[in-house]
């Protein structure tokens, strides 16, 4: 069939319009098209309803020709099997694909699929793009022609290669199966995935989730709406929800616990590791507008007395996140704070200097119990972007970042900043 | 473990987050529309209709059900299971028809608050604009989920209506005599009204908006017999409310002889009758429950018409990023109010029609819901039971010919 068709594209809607011819001349429609799960997928077959129950015809078998009217009608050389054996690792684009939501990984958006374009080459029938317009949907209410009129021609298919989607497909036992790998997904910006995985339905949501591993999973549960995070985790199930946020630093889980119900909190925190469950336990503690409340418990404390170099081999080894590490606390013999060193001062420091000896002057730090309209004047007057945090015995309890503010920033100042 | 955020504010915010779909949907039902309904119901027949509210809380149970379970199982909406699994033309029909009836409905909430309103000395041309307005920035700056908790502590204020019922001074004798032997009548304005009655309880856009609650909050299988006795809570208060309504009305309009054609002619009928603290009452309640629907109506019916057609949409998306939904919103909102404050705009005839096109709309999407709850690809083992199904069709029956019944009697009376 590849020698008389030549190379051409058409849309799967007008291929599901085109009256299937058997070789008994009796005309039927085409119910399904079922094609490979590679990265380009293949037209492998067809469905159709004959009398004697639903047939499967190999792309192989038709041919498509024009008739007299100009239309064109698909030819079979076979009436084909009545079996579907062999279709179980195939996706059925009618079903799995069109008017279904896949997620534009280019402009990182979920969008629903209006038709699908199909490229025929030599070597067959290929799944080339998916068309999102709303041309599509005109066309496949039958109206293209009169809109593009009304319209004249401002109307066109918006086309997204099928390499630049991510399909979701459910299998056989009920469990979704991503069309192409979820590695695709995981290309994407935390934030970007989590604004996405907002906007899809639930069981989708699971399927993504459980295909991207934990760490990713917190990474981008971290980045979504209070609501998202609360329903989210709700469907997880206790234990993954868990397993979920011992991924996350204690003060973002102290946040999103919050806002669970008691009771699942509650046994949230209980099936959480103890020392996890503990850290967020003693955040709780504090009140809303409290110090204590926004810290965060992960820095990195060294005895003031130190080399620098000891330090930064300290620091290759435990790998500390970015915001984790912006500086460096030294201690003094009762574990007390003596200085604060910020990264780039630790790294231009001769090796063997001591802490003590690179930190500021005057040590800046808040109380757990001060308000938090403190510790954002401390950031603004001093520009820095970490401050240390003591409880009343004087002792380092947590830091905040410029990064645990941000957002509150930007909340309460900034709307003018984003028009 | 202790709250974070200690005090009265986070108290209720924490209480209001326990409320389940079912509540909320059951206090939206109560709308300008249902109210007017119950008013109209109660002032023309007295105490003789309180028997619909049986089977209209049966009706209301059984869709809901198949709603939340639909929810809960498939994770979808219903407007995303309609476009996955009924085609694009089908899909294309009932959200064209559902933006018509919620206009209609859109314009009954303003109706609403222009009448209660005017109880209380304001003019619409100046109470409209104004809620519209709230209700449009409320909606686009984001503020939305907050609006609606604090809309549900107002919701509160629809128990009023039991106060205006007891201020009524009903005859309860003749109210339990009425629901044991109700009086039937055959006359087909009686019928009508029955059909009006039931039909207002259970709207289209609700399907949409209980399948989403429920997904929205998380709910889990396990969570089922909770959803379901969130479910049934929402209904009985659906339907008390409708009760202490038609007895407020029945007691003091009917006994009088006064007939009505819109819920504010109610509260302004009580004044004279019960007392001004139940005219007040009735109107505040009124009101609440118009803005309420008003703010709702046009952002879910924007939303299920993005959803099913793949345009982007929700409140926490800027103007730019969704530009179909907020225009889709803005010209609900906009129509809406343009057709109240129009003066000689034939409102009641408008009204009528819409409620045409929700009478044909409500039985297609009450087919695709049993459709979609007894496909064995969607729901799995979780399809309807004999029992559900018997139920369900039964329902779907009835009110696929009441509807249609309603809707040739209208189309020859106009």
């Amino acid at each position: 069939m590849a020698a008389t068709m030549g190379t051409r594209s058409f849309f799967l809607s007008y291929l599901l319009e085109t009256p299937l011819e058997l070789p008994d001349g009796s005309r039927v429609k085409l119910r399904e098209v079922w094609a490979t799960t590679d990265d380009t997928p293949k037209v492998a077959c067809v469905t159709v309803k004959l009398a004697q129950g639903i047939h499967r015809i190999p792309w192989e078998d038709l041919e498509l020709v024009k008739i007299d009217s100009g239309k064109y009608t698909l030819r079979s050389r076979s009436e084909g099997a009545p079996s579907l054996e062999g279709t179980e690792d195939l996706i059925q684009i009618r079903k799995h694909i069109l008017d279904r939501q896949i997620v534009d990984l280019d402009g990182a958006k979920v969008v629903r699929v209006n038709d699908v374009r199909l490229a025929q080459v030599r070597d067959g029938l290929f799944l080339v793009a998916v068309d999102v317009s709303f041309t599509a949907l005109l066309r496949r209410l039958g109206a293209e022609l009169l809109a593009r009129r009304i319209f004249s021609g401002k109307l066109l298919p918006m086309y997204i290669p099928w390499s630049e989607v991510q399909a979701f497909v459910p299998s056989k036992t009920g469990a979704m199966r991503l069309a192409s790998s979820a590695e695709r997904l995981k290309t994407l910006h935390p934030s970007e995935l989590a604004d996405i995985i907002e906007d899809l339905d639930a069981a989708t949501q699971v399927a993504i989730l459980d295909a991207l591993g934990e760490d990713s999973v917190a990474e981008v549960i971290e980045e979504m709406e209070p609501e998202a995070q609360v329903s989210i985790l709700s469907r997880m199930g206790v234990e993954k929800a868990a397993d979920v946020l011992e991924q996350m630093d204690a003060d973002e889980v102290a946040d999103i616990i919050d806002d669970l119900p008691a009771k699942q909190a509650e046994d949230i925190l209980q099936e959480m590791e103890g020392e996890a469950s503990a850290e967020v336990r003693e955040l709780l503690e504090y009140g809303g507008n409290q110090v204590g409340a926004l810290m965060s418990k992960d820095y990195v404390s060294m005895p003031a007395t130190a080399t620098a170099e000891a330090t930064l081999t300290a620091l290759r080894k435990d790998r500390p996140a970015p915001k984790h590490a912006m500086a460096v606390f030294g201690l003094d013999d009762k574990s007390r704070l003596s200085v604060v060193v910020p990264l780039t001062d630790l790294v231009m420091a001769e090796p063997t200097t001591p802490l003590a000896e690179l930190g500021m002057e005057r040590l800046v730090c808040v109380r757990d119990v001060d308000p938090i309209s403190e510790v954002v004047e401390i950031l603004e007057r001093y520009r820095s972007l970490v401050v240390p945090v003591l409880d009343a015995d004087g002792l380092l309890v947590g830091v905040v970042t410029i990064d645990d503010i941000l957002d509150d920033l930007i909340k309460a100042g900034g709307r003018r900043l984003r028009g | 473990m202790r709250l974070r955020k200690p005090g009265w504010w986070a108290t209720l915010i924490a209480f209001l987050a326990v409320l389940g779909p079912g509540i909320v949907t059951g206090s939206v039902d109560n709308d300008a529309g249902g109210i007017t309904t119950y008013s109209v119901a109660g002032a023309r027949y007295g105490y003789h209709l309180l028997w619909t509210l049986g089977p209209a809380f049966l009706v209301l149970l059984v869709v809901q059900e198949m709603n939340a379970r639909m929810g809960v199982v498939t994770g979808k909406g219903l407007a995303d299971l309609i476009r996955e699994n009924a085609g694009v033309k089908l899909t294309f029909l009932i959200f064209t028809g559902m933006l018509f009836v919620d206009i209609g409905n859109t314009m009954t909430e303003f109706a609403g608050v222009a009448g209660a309103m005017e109880i209380f000395g304001v003019s619409k041309y100046i109470s409209v604009p104004l809620a519209a307005v709230a209700v449009w920035f409320l909606v686009t700056k984001g503020t939305y989920k907050l609006a609606e908790r604090i809309f549900l502590i107002f919701s509160a204020f629809l128990l009023t209506y039991v106060v205006s019922a007891v201020l009524a001074k009903p005859d309860w004798g003749a109210v339990g005599l009425a629901i044991v032997h109700p009086k039937l009548q055959t006359d087909t304005s009686y019928i009508s009204m029955v059909i009006g009655l039931v039909g207002t309880t259970v709207a289209p856009w609700m399907q949409f908006y209980m399948q989403s609650s429920v997904i929205e909050k998380g709910l889990k299988l396990e969570d089922w017999k909770l959803t379901l006795a969130d479910v049934v809570v929402g209904c009985l208060l659906t339907v008390v409310v409708a009760f202490f309504i038609m007895v407020a009305c029945a007691s003091t309009l009917h006994v009088h002889g006064i007939q009505i054609e819109k819920a504010s002619d109610a509260a302004r009928a009580l004044a004279p009758l019960a007392g001004e603290a139940a005219s007040f009452v009735f109107a505040g309640g009124l009101f609440v429950a118009s803005v309420f629907a008003a703010t709702i109506l046009p952002v879910t019916t924007s939303f299920y018409i993005c959803e099913a057609f793949g345009f982007e949409a929700g409140i926490d998306k800027t103007i730019r990023q969704a530009p179909q939904f907020y225009g889709l919103f803005t010209t609900i909102l906009a129509v809406g109010v343009a057709i109240v404050l129009i003066p000689g705009i034939p409102l009641i005839r408008i009204s009528l029609l819409s409620q045409v096109i929700n009478g044909l709309l409500l039985p297609v999407i009450l087919v695709c819901m049993m459709l979609l709850v007894n496909d064995p690809e969607i729901m799995g083992k979780h399809v309807n039971g004999r029992v559900s199904n018997v139920v369900g069709w039964t329902t779907v029956g009835t009110l696929a010919v009441l509807s249609l019944f309603l809707v040739s009697r209208t189309l020859l009376g106009i």
